[in-house]
């Protein structure tokens, strides 16, 4: 990417992560303006503009794809996409006030873009949380994507964020939608072909834990991207193993308890993907109490978004059947889930997901 | 299996998985915890979990932290490769990219120990060694952190000499570079005082930037020297004694006073008898400053000159003051004379003058000065009244 397209949008990104650590008025998000201002001069286009678009996955800056994507590009990617903005036009003459009140605005959650007389914004059509599409509809066409990328990860060490942030997206409205959130849940028999069910079960039951504790539409975005991903490393399991009907010898098991760290590892070298995606791959059979695995170094705390995605696994494993044991019942688990407070799980968490439930029946 | 029933990858303990045989939750639940159960189902409340501190996990510096641990984490596992190590790096040194434009100090040690710890060997910890190295001593990321030192370390003075003693190795050379170039006055200051808590591993480089043509460079490598402990390159400092230009010559002399060197006090007295007014007036700030007694008796000459239109009064402020720093009784006696004499003419600049000797009196011995604070209770000028009785106070 060339240095300076490079050094711009950094500047942008530089400014957000002051403004949020700092404030809006810290001298660190007025020198960025700066830097951004004197870019914007460098690189405008003859009509005077410097323009950003987003198409897909890619990044288009000055009518360019952008061939190389950083850190930062798809960060700035993310946070735009959320924000329901797919262009932004800078014009020479941008004043810092300008620039500040933009970054102030990408850099807050629950904000939209509004643009002003040097700022531009393209606002998306309407392309995502399509209310009128049904919530079963939503999560099968969600098991067909989630086998998809599964399938494609080894292949092609791609995985398709946009999609999956649509797929979250369209989980949440569904959630919003729906007041039992059993009936989003989607059973199915154990087989190789359930974890894609799983993964879409856990990403629904983390969105419904993020929502229900109040955290921002970007945290409950990623939460449920997390879920989506938390067991990507099982991919890397040896097929005997990984559809293996039967219960697993100690050398199978050591085997299956690889996978935190590959499916970590995997997408560690993705840049797209989320920071939470990452650490509740690692993280998701840690327990609260530090125990569980994989065993590690350093660390012994398991990161909050491991301690959701830990009882939305637990939850959705345990209403699965499996050949050697029938599923268990919503008032069964949730009494296991009481009981494996403090150790196992956050108890806060754990009281916060029973509270949350309303109207269950038992499947 | 280790006492442990497993459920596809979930361990669960022996108690829990006896209740997977059964789905008749009245054969293992009682009656009590059954309404319990029914009743938190029933409840249409959101969870009541203290949310405040939870939101606070979710933050960018949080976030960015716990990524950083498990890449650490992931980079000391048996699983990997060495091209798995790589690019673990190479995301780790993106993330320090980060923490260094936001100024996250602590956040870069932290990795920085990790990697560098024999506490936890890895696979490839050689190669990751030096690749960290790399980077660290590349000029791209030592011109941000000093960069970064500059807009946002003045707050955060310990994370950033922590660090700077961390990665002294790579940036000593480079951060004088860095200050030879800023032309900044205060930016400058505190890049000094940053390397001044570097010690010794900067001296070689300091003493190389000797020969630079620029005034503050010089003036600020002979500071370093005396901050650093420079006692070995003190030759390199004394040469500069009698430089033309006069803040090189005072820094060097202050560093020969700093080490008490046998010639120091001689170079301070010629200074002190210089013509240059300037010159003079450096060197009896310098001998206040250092405490210098040998130059005592200069300065009262100094005071005690004749100075009829009072022309030398600035000089002679600054020599009470020097002498009030340096606390020697035997001057009392010359404040005392100054302070009952009398003059027609230029009378405002005998006040002064005594005034300032008021204000000095707390450096000297108590009982030394006490016949003049007495005096200065009954002193027609006011301020010198309201000092005497501080002083009083203070010796109550």
């Amino acid at each position: 990417m060339p240095d300076k397209v490079s050094s711009l949008i950094t500047s942008i990104m530089v400014a957000v992560s002051n403004c949020r650590l700092y404030s809006k008025g810290h001298e660190s998000v007025s020198n960025m303006s700066e830097k951004i201002i004197e870019a914007v001069n460098e690189l405008s286009l003859p009509d005077d503009t410097v323009s950003i678009m987003i198409l897909g996955n890619e990044l288009i800056f000055n009518n360019v794809r952008l061939s190389q994507k950083s850190i930062h590009t798809n960060s700035l990617m993310r946070m735009l996409r959320r924000k329901g903005t797919d262009k932004v036009i800078f014009k020479k003459g941008v004043t810092s006030d300008e620039l500040m009140a933009f970054i102030s605005e990408l850099a807050l959650p629950d904000s939209a873009l509004t643009g002003s007389p040097h700022i531009s914004i393209g606002a998306v059509a309407v392309r995502l949380s399509n209310e009128d599409i049904m919530a079963s509809e939503t999560i099968d066409e969600g098991i067909s994507k989630i086998r998809e990328i599964y399938h494609g990860l080894a292949k092609l060490k791609e995985v398709g964020v946009a999609s999956l942030e649509d797929m979250a997206m369209n989980f949440i409205s569904a959630i919003k939608s729906e007041t039992d959130i059993l009936s989003l849940i989607k059973s199915a028999k154990f087989g190789s072909e359930s974890i894609y069910a799983h993964t879409i079960n856990v990403s629904i039951l983390s969105i419904f834990q993020a929502e229900s504790l109040g955290l921002s539409k970007d945290i409950v975005h990623e939460v449920g991207i997390a879920g989506l991903l938390h067991d990507v490393g099982k991919m890397f399991i040896p097929e005997d193993i990984f559809g293996k009907r039967d219960k697993l010898n100690e050398t199978e098991w050591a085997e299956v308890k690889k996978h935190p760290v590959r499916g970590a590892l995997y997408l560690s070298t993705l840049p797209d993907v989320p920071e939470l995606a990452i650490i509740a791959a690692f993280e998701h059979h840690m327990k609260f109490n530090g125990s569980g695995y994989p065993e590690t170094k350093k660390r012994s705390r398991q990161h909050l978004v491991s301690q959701i995605v830990a009882i939305s696994d637990f939850f959705d494993a345990l209403r699965t059947e499996k050949p050697y044991r029938k599923a268990l019942g919503v008032p069964v688990i949730l009494g296991l889930l009481t009981e494996g407070s403090v150790k196992d799980f956050n108890p806060l968490l754990v009281e916060n997901f029973i509270s949350s439930f309303k109207g269950l029946k038992d499947a | 299996m280790h006492g442990t029933a497993i459920v596809d990858d979930i361990e669960v303990s022996r108690d829990i998985a006896g209740f997977l045989k059964g789905d008749n939750l009245s054969s293992y639940v009682s009656e009590g915890y059954r309404r319990d159960l029914a009743r938190m189902m029933a409840s249409s409340q959101a969870g009541s979990a203290d949310t405040g501190g939870l939101k606070a996990e979710f933050k960018d510096e949080a976030l960015d932290k716990a990524t950083s641990g498990v890449f650490l984490e992931l980079l000391w596992s048996d699983l990997i490769t060495e091209e798995d190590s790589s690019g673990l790096l190479a995301r780790l040194t993106e993330l320090m990219d980060i923490f260094v434009d936001t100024g996250r100090f602590e956040d870069i040690l932290y990795i920085y120990d990790a990697v560098f710890s024999m506490e936890y060997p890895g696979k490839f910890k050689d190669a990751a060694i030096s690749m960290m190295e790399n980077f660290l001593s590349s000029r791209q990321f030592i011109s941000r952190l000093a960069g970064a030192f500059i807009l946002r370390g003045k707050n955060n003075m310990e994370s950033v000499v922590r660090l700077a003693n961390a990665l002294r190795l790579y940036i000593v050379k480079p951060l004088l570079e860095i200050l030879s170039e800023e032309t900044n006055t205060g930016n400058r200051k505190f890049l000094l005082s940053v390397l001044g808590e570097l010690g010794r591993d900067i001296l070689p480089h300091a003493v190389n930037k000797l020969n630079d043509n620029r005034w503050y460079v010089i003036r600020n490598m002979l500071y370093l020297i005396r901050q650093c402990d420079g006692r070995k390159y003190l030759d390199h400092a004394r040469r500069f004694i009698g430089h033309k230009n006069t803040k090189i010559s005072m820094e060097a002399l202050k560093t020969l006073l700093h080490f008490h060197t046998p010639d120091a006090v001689s170079c301070l007295k010629s200074y002190l008898q210089a013509e240059d007014t300037a010159m003079r007036t450096q060197a009896i700030n310098i001998a206040g400053l250092y405490r210098v007694k040998d130059a005592v008796s200069y300065l009262l000459k100094l005071l005690e000159k004749k100075d009829v239109r009072g022309r030398d009064l600035p000089l002679k402020i600054q020599t009470v003051k020097a002498l009030g720093r340096i606390g020697d009784p035997s001057v009392v006696k010359s404040l005392e004379k100054i302070c009952s004499s009398k003059t027609l003419l230029y009378k405002d600049s005998l006040e002064e003058l005594k005034l300032e000797i008021f204000r000095t009196l707390n450096g000297y011995p108590r009982a030394s000065v006490m016949p003049l604070i007495d005096a200065g209770l009954s002193s027609k000028n006011e301020k010198i009244r309201a000092l005497s009785m501080k002083l009083l106070k203070q010796t109550a």
